[in-house]
C-alpha cells in the first residue's frame, strides 16, 4: 500500500500533474469563495472539457477542484457573512462575528488551518479504508446494492436540512425524472408521451447544469438587491500559533471524524457534515454560550468537518461507484466519460488511477492551505465582484457544456427547464442536493433490483438469504422512523419541563 | 404583473406548498398515465412499468401528506416572512429565463449563428443583471463579443463541436 | 447553396474538356469531398466505439489523400444508439454525414425501439469486428460448452447468464437456446466492465465476452468455454466454436459503416476506397487489435448477408421471449 500511494505522489509531483492539481485548487478555492458560484457549477462546467485530457490528469483536476471549493467558501462566510459555498453555512455563525470584533485575520487562519487538518485527517481514512471496503464490495450481489441505494436514498432525506418530507420529495422527484427514455435495464422505451428526442431520456449534464448553474443564475436575477459589503480582512498575518492548535486538537479530530464518516455515508454533502460536527462541538463544549459570538471553536469545527467529509465522500464513488455526495454524482459521470467503470473493480482494473486520485486529494489539501493563506487578501478583493460580468459568460459556457454533449439542441432545453424547475423546488424549499443523487441513483436502483428479482427464485424473499443486505434494509428503516420517534421524545421533554415550570 | 409573479413566487411556506402538492399530484399522474401505456413485462418479472408506478406512487403520497399538514396547521404558525422577499424581483428573473429561449430559438430556426447570438445573449443577461448600468455595459459590450467568437472559433476548430452556424443572413459565418 | 454549385460546375468543366472521362475513379474524387465528413458516433465520447472514430480520424487527417478530406467526429449517444442511428438515417444522403453502429441497429428494432435496420441505410462495410464466446469463472461447475447446455437442459430456466437486455449479448444467448433447444435465466447485469465481476464471483453463471476480453482477463479467473466464431481463433486455439459442437450459431460484433440511404453510388464508393485502405495500414491496424477488434474490412455485400442473416434470426426470437413469458 505505502509503495503505491509513493508512485502515485510521485506522479502527482510531475509537472503536468502538479500543474492540474495546483490549477484545480486555485479555481476551486476563487469560485468556492464568490457567492453564487459554487463547486458543483465548476466541475459540471469544466467536465466535458476534460474528455481531451487523460483520464488520471482529468479527475485529479476535478478533485482538487472538489477540495478547493469546499474550502474557498470560508472566506466569504467570515467577511460578507454570506456562504461562498453551502458547506459553508456555520463557518458564519462564528467567523463573521469575529471578524466585526477586528480579528479577521484570526477568523480566517483557524479557518484555513480547521481545513487543513480536517482535509488530512479524512485523507488517512480515504487510503486506510478504501482497499479493505472495495474488496469487501466485490462480494456483493445486485441484493447488497439495491439495499444501499435505498438506503442512500432514505439517509439523504432524513438528515437533510429542514423537512424530510421535502427531503424525500426531492430524492423521488429526481428518481422519476431519470425514467423516461430508454429503459438501459430492459430495452423497453417508456414516458417519451411520443418525443423521439426523448428516447434518450434527460442527461446527467444538463440536468446538473439546469439545476446547479442555470438556476443559481434566475436566483440572481430574483435577488438583485442583495449587494454585498465585506469586511477588511485586516493587515495581520493569517496563522495561528501551533500551541494554539494543541488547545484545539480534541475538537478538530472529533470534528475531521464526524466529516469523514457522513461523507461515507451516501449521498449526504458537506453542509451537513459541518453542522453536526459543529451541533457536536457546542454538546461537548465548555463554553456553549459563546457559540455564535465569534468562538474559535465553531469555525474549527464547521471547517474541519466540510472538508473532511471530501475525503470521506470519494470513499463509496471509488470503492463501490456510489457517490458519497452530489458533487461525487458528477465525478462518477466523469469516471465514465473517461471510460473507466465505477465499481469495486476499479481497485483491480485502474489501481493507478485510484491512488493518483488520493495523491491528489492530499496534495490539493496542502496546496489548499498555502494558496488561501498567501493570497486570502487578494482573494477577500475578489469575491464582491460583479456578477453581472461572470454569469452571462458563464451562461454561454453551459449552452457549450450541454449541446456538446450529443450535438443536438435538445439537451440546451433540457438544461433551461430544469434551471426553471431547479429555481422554483429552491423557491418552496424542496433541497437540490437529494434530487441531483435520487436522479443519479435511480438507474441503479433499479438495474440492481431488476437483477436481484431476475436471479431469485422465489422473487422479493430471495433477500432474505442476504444477511448483508438484510442489515442495510434495517438501517434504512430506522432511518426513516427516526425522526419521529426524536420528535416525540422532545416533545414529551418539552411538555414535562412546561408541567414543571 | 410585477404583483402577480411576486404573489406566485412569494415566501410564504402555505402557499408554496399547497403549488408544490398541486404540482407533485398533477405529475405523478402524468407518470402513471404513461406507464399504463406500457407493454407487459417480459424477460423480468418487473417490467417496465413499475419503477414509474412506484416512484409516482410515492410522490403523491408525499403530495398528500404535504395537504394534510396544510390543513391541521394553525394559520398563525405559519405566518408570512417579511424578509427581503418584498424587494425581490421578479420580472428580471422572468426575462433571464426568456433571454436564453429567444436565443435557443434564434439558432433553432437559423436566424443567427451562434457567434452573433451568443454576443446578443451575454449582452442582454449582463444588462438584466448588471440593471444596465453603464460600468457594466461598457466592460460587457466588448467582453460578449471577444467570449462569443473566441468560443465559437475555439470549440469548432480545435474541438470538431458542430455548433450552429448558419444565419439567415448572411448564409454563413 | 454554394457547396452543392460548386461541383456540379467543375462537373461540367470536366466533361468538356473530357479529361477526366477516362478516369472515373478520379473524377468521383475531384468532386467528393470538397468539405470535411461528419462521421456520427452513437456513442458518448470516450469508450470502444468512439475510440474507433478517434483511430480513423487520425489516419485520415495524417493521410490526407486518402479520403481527400478530415473527417469530423460527431456524438450522439443515447437510447443504446438509436439517437445517432437515426441522425444518419435522417441526414442529407450527399455522403457529408455518414457514421457506424454494430449489431445492436438489429436489435434495436427487434426490440421495437425503432421501426428500421440496416436495410434503410447503404451498408459500407465494416472497419474490424469482435468476436464472441461464453465465459464462465474458472470455479464454476460449467467448465465446458456441453456441460452447460446439459445442465440447462435437465434444469430449464435454472442456469444465469449475465446480459445487457436488448443488445446483441443478449440475442446471442438467444439463438443458442433456440438453436440447442435449451432455457437459460437472463439476469440484466449490464456492460462486459459489470458482467465480468458477476460471472468471477458466482452471481451468475455465464455471459458473453469479446475475445480481447477472453485474453485480458485471463489471469483474474475468466476462462472461454465456445466461440461464435466461423474457425478456431488463433489467439484463442483451445476453445471450441459452437458450430464444432453441434450448435450453428455464428455471431460477430461488427463496426457496421452506415450513409443515408440515396448515397449517390460513385460517393458512397470513394468512402468504401478510403476505409479499406485505411484497414490496411499497419498502424491502424495494432490500435484496433488493442481495442478488442479484429482488423479486417468487412466488405460491404458481405457484411450485408451477414447482417440479413441477423435479422432472420433476432426478429422471432423477441416474439419467441414473450410467449415464453405468458
Amino acid at each position: 500500500m505505502l509503495g503505491e500511494l509513493s508512485q502515485a505522489f510521485a506522479f502527482i509531483f510531475q509537472p503536468w500533474p502538479f500543474f492540474w492539481v495546483l490549477l484545480g485548487t486555485a479555481l476551486g478555492v476563487f469560485v468556492g469563495a464568490v457567492p453564487g458560484l459554487t463547486g458543483g457549477m465548476l466541475i459540471t462546467l469544466v467536465m466535458p472539457l476534460t474528455f481531451f485530457m487523460d483520464s488520471t490528469q482529468a479527475l485529479v483536476l476535478l478533485v482538487a477542484m472538489y477540495v478547493g471549493s469546499v474550502s474557498g467558501g470560508l472566506i466569504s462566510a467570515t467577511l460578507l457573512r454570506m456562504p461562498g459555498t453551502p458547506s459553508s453555512i456555520m463557518t458564519t455563525f462564528d467567523g463573521y462575528p469575529m471578524a466585526q470584533r477586528g480579528k479577521p485575520e484570526r477568523a480566517l487562519a483557524l479557518g484555513i488551518g480547521a481545513s487543513l487538518i480536517g482535509g488530512l485527517i479524512a485523507g488517512v481514512f480515504l487510503v486506510l479504508l478504501s482497499p479493505p471496503l472495495s474488496r469487501w464490495a466485490m462480494t456483493f450481489s445486485p441484493w447488497e446494492f439495491f439495499t444501499m441505494v435505498l438506503m442512500a436514498i432514505v439517509l439523504i432525506a432524513s438528515i437533510s436540512q429542514g423537512s424530510m418530507v421535502k427531503g424525500l420529495i426531492a430524492g423521488f422527484l429526481g428518481m422519476a425524472f431519470a425514467m423516461p427514455g430508454l429503459n438501459e435495464s430492459d430495452g423497453q422505451l417508456r414516458l417519451t408521451m411520443g418525443i423521439q428526442d426523448l428516447s434518450a431520456g434527460f442527461n446527467l449534464l444538463p440536468v446538473l447544469l439546469g439545476v446547479f448553474v442555470m438556476s443559481q443564475i434566475i436566483k440572481e436575477a430574483y435577488e438583485l438587491h442583495k449587494t454585498p459589503t465585506a469586511l477588511d480582512p485586516g493587515r495581520g498575518r493569517v496563522l495561528v500559533k501551533l500551541a494554539e492548535w494543541r488547545r484545539h486538537s480534541v475538537n478538530i479530530v472529533r470534528s475531521g471524524v464526524i466529516g469523514t464518516w457522513i461523507g461515507i455515508l451516501p449521498g449526504v454533502g458537506a453542509s451537513i457534515s459541518s453542522m453536526v460536527a459543529y451541533a457536536t462541538a457546542k454538546n461537548f463544549s465548555k463554553t456553549p454560550e459563546k457559540f455564535g459570538s465569534g468562538h474559535d471553536e465553531g469555525i474549527v469545527a464547521s471547517e474541519a468537518a466540510n472538508n473532511a467529509n471530501v475525503g470521506g465522500a470519494l470513499i463509496p464513488m471509488i470503492t463501490m461507484g456510489i457517490p458519497g455526495s452530489p458533487i461525487d454524482a458528477i465525478l462518477l459521470s466523469a469516471l465514465i466519460l473517461h471510460n473507466l467503470q465505477p465499481g469495486p473493480l476499479l481497485f483491480i482494473t485502474n489501481g493507478d488511477f485510484v491512488w493518483a486520485l488520493m495523491a491528489a486529494y492530499f496534495v490539493a489539501n496542502i496546496l489548499m492551505f498555502i494558496i488561501m493563506t498567501l493570497s486570502v487578501r487578494t482573494i477577500a478583493r475578489v469575491v464582491v465582484i460583479n456578477k453581472a460580468y461572470l454569469l452571462p459568460v458563464i451562461f454561454v459556457f453551459c449552452v457549450v457544456g450541454a449541446f456538446a454533449l450529443s450535438n443536438r439542441m435538445y439537451d440546451v432545453w433540457v438544461m433551461i427547464g430544469f434551471g426553471v424547475l431547479g429555481f422554483f423546488l429552491d423557491r418552496v424549499k424542496v433541497p437540490l442536493g437529494p434530487f441531483v443523487i435520487g436522479f443519479v441513483l435511480a438507474e441503479i436502483f433499479e438495474v440492481e433490483l431488476r437483477s436481484s428479482l431476475q436471479m431469485s427464485d422465489n422473487g422479493f424473499w430471495g433477500i432474505l438469504d442476504r444477511p448483508i443486505a438484510m442489515s442495510f434494509l434495517a438501517v434504512s428503516l430506522a432511518m426513516l422512523v427516526w425522526p419521529f420517534v426524536q420528535q416525540r421524545r422532545l416533545k414529551r421533554q418539552r411538555q414535562l419541563q412546561e408541567a414543571k415550570g | 404583473m410585477h404583483a402577480v409573479l411576486r404573489r406566485l413566487w412569494g415566501e410564504n411556506r402555505r402557499r408554496g406548498d399547497t403549488l408544490l402538492a398541486c404540482g407533485l399530484l398533477g405529475f405523478s399522474g402524468l407518470v402513471v398515465r404513461e406507464a399504463n401505456r406500457l407493454p407487459p413485462p417480459f424477460f423480468d418479472p418487473l417490467g417496465s412499468a413499475a419503477a414509474p408506478r412506484l416512484v409516482a406512487g410515492l410522490l403523491s403520497l408525499l403530495g398528500l401528506i404535504l395537504v394534510i399538514r396544510w390543513i391541521m396547521t394553525p394559520l398563525h404558525t405559519m405566518p408570512d416572512p417579511v424578509d427581503g422577499s418584498l424587494r425581490a424581483t421578479p420580472v428580471s428573473a422572468l426575462a433571464i429565463v426568456v433571454a436564453p429561449i429567444v436565443y435557443l430559438l434564434l439558432m433553432q430556426f437559423e436566424l443567427l449563428g451562434f457567434a452573433p447570438a451568443s454576443t446578443l445573449l451575454i449582452i442582454a443577461l449582463a444588462a438584466i443583471l448588471g440593471r444596465a448600468r453603464r460600468p457594466v455595459m461598457i466592460v460587457s459590450v466588448p467582453l460578449a463579443v471577444v467570449a462569443s467568437f473566441g468560443l465559437n472559433a475555439l470549440l469548432t476548430r480545435f474541438f470538431f463541436i458542430d455548433l450552429p452556424q448558419r444565419s439567415f443572413w448572411t448564409g454563413a459565418i | 447553396m454554394k457547396s452543392m454549385a460548386r461541383p456540379t460546375r467543375r462537373g461540367l468543366i470536366a466533361a468538356a474538356i473530357g479529361i477526366f472521362a477516362a478516369f472515373p475513379m478520379a473524377s468521383a474524387q475531384a468532386d467528393f469531398p470538397d468539405k470535411p465528413v461528419k462521421v456520427i458516433v452513437p456513442t458518448q465520447a470516450g469508450g470502444g466505439m468512439d475510440s474507433v472514430a478517434r483511430i480513423l480520424q487520425r489516419y485520415f487527417e495524417a493521410n490526407e489523400a486518402v479520403l481527400g478530406q478530415r473527417i469530423v467526429v460527431v456524438n450522439m449517444p443515447g437510447a443504446g444508439g438509436t439517437i445517432g442511428t437515426r441522425a444518419i438515417k435522417d441526414a442529407d444522403p450527399d455522403g457529408y454525414t455518414v457514421g457506424f453502429w454494430h449489431e445492436g441497429l438489429i436489435t434495436s428494432r427487434a426490440m421495437d425501439v425503432v421501426d428500421y435496420d440496416h436495410g434503410e441505410f447503404e451498408v459500407l462495410g465494416a472497419t474490424g469486428y469482435g468476436d464472441l464466446g461464453f465465459g464462465v469463472g474458472t470455479s464454476s461447475p460449467y467448465q465446458t460448452f456441453e456441460g452447460l447446455l446439459d445442465s440447462a437442459r435437465a434444469n430449464p430456466d435454472a442456469i444465469k447468464v449475465a446480459t445487457n437486455v436488448g443488445l446483441p449479448v443478449h440475442f446471442v444467448p438467444l439463438m443458442v437456446q433456440d438453436k440447442a433447444d435449451v432455457e437459460f435465466r437472463y439476469v440484466q447485469v449490464g456492460g462486459g466492465a459489470k458482467r465480468f465481476p458477476s460471472v468471477v464471483a458466482g452471481h451468475t453463471d455465464f455471459a458473453i465476452f469479446g475475445a480481447l476480453e477472453f485474453i485480458k482477463w485471463a489471469d483474474a479467473d475468466l476462462k472461454p468455454i465456445v466461440m461464435f466464431s466461423e474457425e478456431r481463433l488463433p489467439t484463442l486455439p483451445d476453445v471450441p466454436t459452437a458450430r464444432e459442437m453441434g450448435v450453428d450459431v455464428v455471431a460477430k460484433a461488427n463496426r457496421v459503416w452506415l450513409a443515408p440511404k440515396g448515397t449517390p453510388e460513385d460517393v458512397s464508393n470513394h468512402i468504401v476506397g478510403a476505409l479499406r485502405t485505411a484497414m490496411a495500414d499497419p498502424e491502424v491496424q495494432s490500435q484496433m487489435k488493442e481495442l478488442g477488434i479484429t482488423p479486417d474490412y468487412v466488405e460491404p455485400n458481405e457484411l450485408s448477408v451477414q447482417l440479413d442473416e441477423w435479422r432472420e434470426r433476432a426478429l422471432p426470437l423477441v416474439e419467441k421471449a414473450r410467449q415464453l413469458q405468458q
